[in-house]
């Protein structure tokens, strides 16, 4: 049985006050323990939804719906309740975000919100700062300055220090999967690289499931044994990394390949895919395209 | 793959709405006068406030005399005197209704005039920023700190107390709330890159100003400025309670100055003038609140 | 450290031209009220030439603006409000007899609305059913959309007059010198209407707002449960607005006294005030025109003392002394390369 199984997932969100847009339409993907996966899209084609889905993160709007089927092992979890969500995002799914500026409690110092990630720590009375189990999770994620850091508030701290306190959240847990929400698309470019080399490592150490979620090729290319294409809230091509980057099958896979411009490419047109392509990806899939 | 524009499905494509070049506020300003008339909140009180409206500037035409004091003294309503009269025989009813001229009169012209002033000072606080800012930010501070009711009370003692000079006072202290607003708003649009590159351009900053970054800073000032009347109202109000005011054209809070005797005995003196006030005021309040609604819609409350 | 004392220095140095300017201002006003002054100071009896002269003499009024100028706002740096006109009580006396009356409200109505306000707001921010959010905001609505010297009359009306359950004036039964309990409560109640109904919808706002942002989904990705997100990140963040609102609705509820005094005929600087104004007593009105700027000008700024010390994004102006920077990461450039 998968460690993390998601069938014909569908999600609708309220546009206004009597619209709404199904932003993701019949994803399905399977994750063991270990995998490395990757989501790749442009921006609205359904990945960042799909990464909160399983997490259980979505707005509590009453109007979101979910639909189809996430389960964990043998449990269902689409139409669980709170407890049962809190229960997995508690031990076992781990979520980094975007933007490190805002994704932080900026009145809460930094210690204390790793140490609340750490289900065994969270009533303890002492000072954030002087917990091991907090000072070896921030070590682990790069910040050798543990016990400076932990004092600190986020608005101290530089963008690469804050996204390395994020990733500490996510794993302060020791989950069995880990969800990164276009990690470093907020970070300087030279930031991008050391960041991404931390959550290398720390995921290979744990040795957990990680999606990580990109619309940046290159990102996903050397962080990825296999990924998933996204466009317009539905997967459009699957395969291992290697297969798909160099291979691709689906013309849109081919557009999003073709548009990526090499430092070396010269005198070529800068190549774009054309607006709106539902309508062709939806023959394609129905003609049985993988 | 095909180059050409293949028409979008209908189905789950979110409408096209048209989002401003600047920072989206709202949408389109169709649309969002669209959604305002909708929403029943609207439709209750924008009737409430046109009918008081409409009634205080028909109604004393038919009422009868405010001032003559022939009729009986200190009657309960009845189908006679509707509201009753007053302590000095005058048909209250009458008097209700010409005070509502002065009262809303006086909102609204404060409302206009802060409005001039906040869109002048913010506006070139907010634009060209600066030590001009910083002035303007201390003129505006100065405003807010000495409490309105008590600086409108001096210098209406020691001034005057016609209409005119009350409109003036109350639309000095109570301008630099709206001018915040106004300032925020301007200096908010005039980061954005359109207005950048229309200053490094070279067009006069003055007509920038007035061309594009003070029509893109109204719909919260609009929001403002309606809250403002309510506030001039209760303002004007209050300070008529007090005796500051014409005694010949007693607006509704001079009319509770004048019941304030004979609460014990004439209820009607003391109930219907502020209850007149608090329709009005409610109104204007719950228009300004779905208006702002309008404006920044929210996909309902994310808890 | 220095750059506490600067930004203190700076938040003073502004009260105090503030309150300068407010002097000035209120000293012109004086110059442009048509009117004798003598005349009235003297009331209602003719004066004759020696007096006038006598008296001309004696209030300075004969120096050039420039001089009495300088001389008044001596005075009321040194606490010399003048006397009230007619008595020749000092106005300070005046002032500090009554004034004990004032705050004996405005501290309970500042209590009772800021607590109320953050319960009730709180409470409409997060509950799930619609009508009591309904009911709650609208009802604030309601409440700040009342003349509240108009609903301290309504509520006389109701329980003093109908009911019977409480006096309708004054602050304790005749000849007694303190304040009665009974006597307080409808004064509290009008003052704090106002205030308390503004509170709340801030409060609310506030709430709804830090419950939008981002950092609420990193708490609810560590399985926090919905009621330990909101009471350790959400409500702190949606104080903060609150501290500031709070502090400067100290100055609203004090300028409100003088409509709320004058319902209840409670003798405070507000009714005292009001005489004053009606009786052209010009230096107590000045008095305590300056008392109550001085007293909105240290609270606000004390209230911006305080926010700075609670938002922890200000706090390090003040409080950091050498704590030194933490340690960058170690470069990775190079195992980053594949």
């Amino acid at each position: 049985m998968a460690f993390l199984q998601v069938e014909n997932l569908s999600v609708h969100l309220p546009t206004g006050p009597r619209r709404e847009i199904e932003a993701v339409h019949s994803v399905s993907l399977d994750i063991e323990r270990g995998d490395r996966v990757g989501i790749v899209g442009e921006s609205g084609s359904g990945k960042s939804i799909t990464g909160r889905a399983i997490a259980g993160l979505l707005p509590t709007n009453p109007r979101v719906r979910v639909n189809g089927s996430i389960r964990f092992g043998d449990r269902e979890m689409v139409g669980a309740p709170a407890r049962a969500w809190d229960e997995i995002r508690s031990q076992t799914v781990g979520m980094i975000f975007q933007d490190p500026s805002t994704f932080l409690n900026p009145v809460m110092k930094v210690g204390q919100q790793v140490r609340e990630a750490i289900p065994a720590a969270r009533r303890s009375g002492r000072d954030a700062a002087s917990d091991p189990r907090v000072l070896e999770v921030l070590a682990l994620v790069g910040l050798p300055d543990a016990a400076q850091v932990a004092q600190r508030f986020p608005h101290e701290l530089s963008g690469g220090m804050r996204q390395r306190v994020l990733i500490a959240i996510a794993i302060a847990k020791t989950p069995d999967l880990i969800i990164a929400d276009e990690p470093t698309t907020a970070l300087d470019a030279t930031v991008q690289a050391k960041v991404l080399a931390t959550l290398d490592d720390t995921v290979r150490q744990l040795g957990t499931a990680l999606i990580l979620i990109s619309h940046d090729l290159a990102v996903v290319a050397n962080m990825t044994d296999r990924v998933y294409v996204m466009y317009a809230g539905r997967v459009v091509e699957t395969g291992t990394t290697r297969q798909v980057l160099t291979d691709p099958r689906h013309p849109y896979t081919q557009a999003l390949l073709r548009s990526v411009r090499s430092l070396t490419d010269e005198d070529t047109e800068l190549w774009s895919i054309p607006p709106d392509l539902r309508r062709e990806i939806d023959e394609l899939v129905t003609g049985g395209v993988r | 793959m095909t180059a050409q524009q293949s028409p979008p499905r209908r189905t789950a494509a979110p409408r096209t709405e048209w989002i401003p070049a600047v920072g989206g506020r709202g949408g389109n300003p169709d649309a969002v006068w669209r959604v305002f008339l909708r929403k029943p909140a609207t439709r209750l009180f924008g009737g409430i406030f046109a009918v008081m409206v409409l009634v205080s500037l028909v109604g004393p035409v038919f009422a009868g005399d405010p001032v003559t004091t022939k009729h009986p003294v200190l009657t309960p309503p009845s189908a006679a005197y509707p509201l009753g009269t007053d302590n000095l025989g005058r048909d209250f009813l009458a008097r209700l209704l010409d005070g509502g001229q002065i009262s809303l009169l006086v909102g609204f012209s404060v409302a206009a005039m802060c409005l001039t002033f906040a869109l002048i000072v913010g506006g070139l606080a907010g634009f060209y920023g600066g030590v001009l800012d910083t002035i303007l930010v201390k003129v505006m501070e100065f405003f807010q700190v000495i409490p309105g009711l008590v600086l409108a009370l001096v210098a209406a003692t020691l001034i005057g107390s016609n209409v005119t000079m009350i409109v003036i006072i109350l639309g000095v202290t109570m301008w630099p709330g709206v001018a915040r607003i106004v300032r925020a708003e301007a200096m908010r649009i005039s980061q954005l890159g359109y207005v950048e590159s229309q200053r490094a351009a070279g067009f006069p900053g003055l007509r920038i100003l007035w061309s594009d970054v003070l029509p893109n800073a109204l719909p919260p000032v609009l929001v403002a400025t309606t809250m403002t009347v309510a506030r001039a109202i209760l303002a004007e109000s209050g300070l008529s309670f007090l005796g500051i005011g014409d005694a010949n054209r007693p607006s509704w809070g001079a009319l509770l100055n004048q019941a304030q005797p004979y609460i014990a005995s004439a209820w009607w003196m003391a109930l219907f003038p502020g209850l007149c006030i608090f329709l009005v005021v409610l109104a204007i309040n719950m228009l300004g609140d779905s208006l702002n609604d309008a404006l920044n819609p929210s996909i309902g409350k994310v808890k | 450290m220095k750059a506490a004392l600067l930004y203190y220095g700076r938040l003073l140095g502004s009260a105090v031209i503030l309150l300068l300017v407010v002097i000035t201002i209120l000293f012109l006003l004086l110059e442009i009220a048509p009117g004798d002054p003598i005349q009235t100071l003297v009331g209602d009896v003719p004066v004759s030439e020696a007096l006038r002269a006598q008296l001309t003499a004696s209030f300075g009024l004969d120096k050039p603006i420039w001089e009495r100028y300088v001389i008044y706002v001596a005075n009321v740096l040194t606490g010399n409000l003048g006397v009230s006109f007619g008595t020749n009580v000092p106005v300070s006396d005046l002032i500090l007899e009554r004034i004990g009356n004032t705050i004996a409200l405005a501290v309970p109505a500042f209590l009772i609305s800021t607590t109320g306000g953050l319960v009730l707001g709180s409470i409409a921010a997060r509950t799930r059913k619609g009508w009591l959010d309904a009911l709650l905001s609208g009802g604030a609505v309601g409440l700040f959309s009342l003349p509240n010297f108009w609903l301290g009359l309504m509520l006389i009306m109701f329980f003093s007059i109908t009911l019977g359950w409480l006096p309708t004036q004054g602050k304790a039964p005749f000849g007694q010198d303190g304040i009665a309990l009974e006597y307080l409560i409808l004064p509290v109640m009008t003052m704090a209407s106002t205030e308390l109904a503004y509170k709340l919808r801030i409060m609310r706002s506030g709430m709804i707002e830090a419950l939008g942002q981002d950092y609420i989904d990193t708490a609810r990705s560590k399985g926090l449960s919905s009621n330990r997100v909101l009471w350790r990140h959400a409500l702190p963040n949606a104080l903060l607005p609150m501290v500031t609102v709070s502090g400067y609705s100290l100055g609203f509820i004090l300028a409100g006294s003088v409509l709320v005094e004058r319902v209840f005929g409670w003798p405070g600087m507000g009714l005292l005030f009001i005489g004053a104004i009606e009786r052209q007593d010009t230096f107590v009105v000045l008095g305590i025109v300056i008392v109550l700027t001085v007293t909105i000008l240290i609270v606000n700024m004390l209230t911006d003392v305080v926010y700075g010390l609670v938002d922890p994004r200000l706090r390090a102006q003040f409080t950091r002394s050498a704590k030194p920077a933490p340690v960058e990461p170690a470069d990775a450039t190079v195992e980053a390369s594949r």
